[in-house]
């Protein structure tokens, strides 16, 4: 069943909320919990400030969900959500001095975070949940190639993911194929991608 | 190198960069506990805390409670009804007795605390911050936020 709803659609999704499907929400808040806590992570906010981004963020989402029914891209959404919400977190911290502030959020505008550093985290996210939507070899695989290892330490990879190594190029390629059309689905193509380099 | 070996490099690259980490298990449930529960669909009201100070929720069994552990304090909420109002007690280390106090917008109440305990009962909605007197100073708790949220 978690399965099944794992693979809906964002605005099935929302759907399903709607109608008080508590399984719906907690797909939803799996599927973007990372790319929310991204943001407040990366301004180097307390453990508790990023609580309360990542709080009041879902929150937005919530009280949003009929709107978002409209939505097209709900991962951007809750990302610029995340943006605005960790960028006032960062303001009311300048009344104390911090340690560090992260260059990206010290704007006098939410506005004036570039775009595309939430772009890239879209896409990192997107990548992220495409890899895990597939079969668990492709899984495996991707992940140890994509997170764990550098490009060529196939032998490496060959036994953590219990692969013969000569194997790993052409389950590489296969899976590759399968995960473009995962990202597809999600509007993730070569061309978008290719846009921006991290 | 070919289109799908370009795209893969490009994929590499972001995956590489990716800096985001996992989500702790307490931030996770936070998120989902902003939703009704099944048994509660019929709820009217969610209570929220408003965060500025907030050290750790966690949901407790069946019933929809919240504790809020904030240092040596923990302030518990129960889901209330429109008709009996909230419902709100907690246990404070360290002071055994003396008076703790519920500043709302429009209305004050004030309880003693007994062996550390205190419990507010029939809590209008509203906005709240605790303070519990010792020694004579305020030394606010928290910020309390109680939300409507929906009409079922």
């Amino acid at each position: 069943m978690f399965k099944k709803i794992w693979k809906q659609s964002d605005q099935q999704l929302v759907r399903l909320c709607l109608k008080g499907d508590q399984a719906a929400w907690e797909s939803l808040v799996s599927r973007y919990q990372r790319l929310v806590y991204h943001f407040p992570n990366d301004a180097r906010l307390s453990p508790q400030d990023c609580d309360e981004v990542f709080q009041e963020t879902f929150l937005s989402t919530y009280k949003s969900l009929e709107k978002l029914l409209e939505v097209q891209a709900l991962d951007h959404w809750i990302a610029t959500v995340a943006k605005r919400t960790t960028w006032k977190v960062v303001q009311r911290n300048r009344r104390h001095p911090m340690e560090s502030l992260a260059e990206e959020f010290d704007v006098e505008d939410p506005d004036l975070i570039p775009d595309e550093h939430l772009e890239i985290r879209v896409q990192q996210a997107g990548i992220r949940r495409a890899i895990g939507m597939l079969n668990g070899r492709c899984r495996t695989l991707l992940h140890l190639l994509f997170y764990k290892y550098d490009s060529g330490d196939y032998d490496k990879v060959a036994k953590e993911a219990g692969i013969a190594r000569g194997s790993i190029g052409p389950i590489r390629h296969r899976c590759l194929v399968k995960l473009k059309n995962v990202l597809e689905q999600m509007g993730i193509n070569q061309k978008s991608v290719s846009k921006r380099d991290p | 190198m070919d289109r799908l070996e370009n795209f893969w490099e490009k994929l590499r690259q972001l995956a590489r960069s990716d800096s985001s980490v996992d989500v702790p298990e307490t931030t996770h449930n936070k998120a989902l506990s902003i939703f009704p529960s099944r048994q509660e669909t019929k709820s009217k009201y969610i209570f929220l805390l408003s965060p500025a100070n907030l050290a750790a929720v966690r949901k407790a069994g069946s019933n929809r409670k919240y504790f809020y552990e904030l240092g040596n304090s923990i302030v518990q909420l129960e889901q209330a009804n429109q008709e009996t109002g909230s419902r709100l007690s907690g246990f404070v280390h360290g002071i055994e007795d003396g008076p703790v106090t519920l500043y709302g917008d429009e209305c004050v109440f004030q309880k003693s605390i007994s062996n550390g305990e205190f419990l507010f009962e029939s809590v209008p909605f509203g906005s709240y911050r605790v303070c519990f007197s010792h020694e004579g100073e305020c030394s606010w708790i928290t910020d309390l936020r109680l939300n409507q949220v929906t009409d079922s």
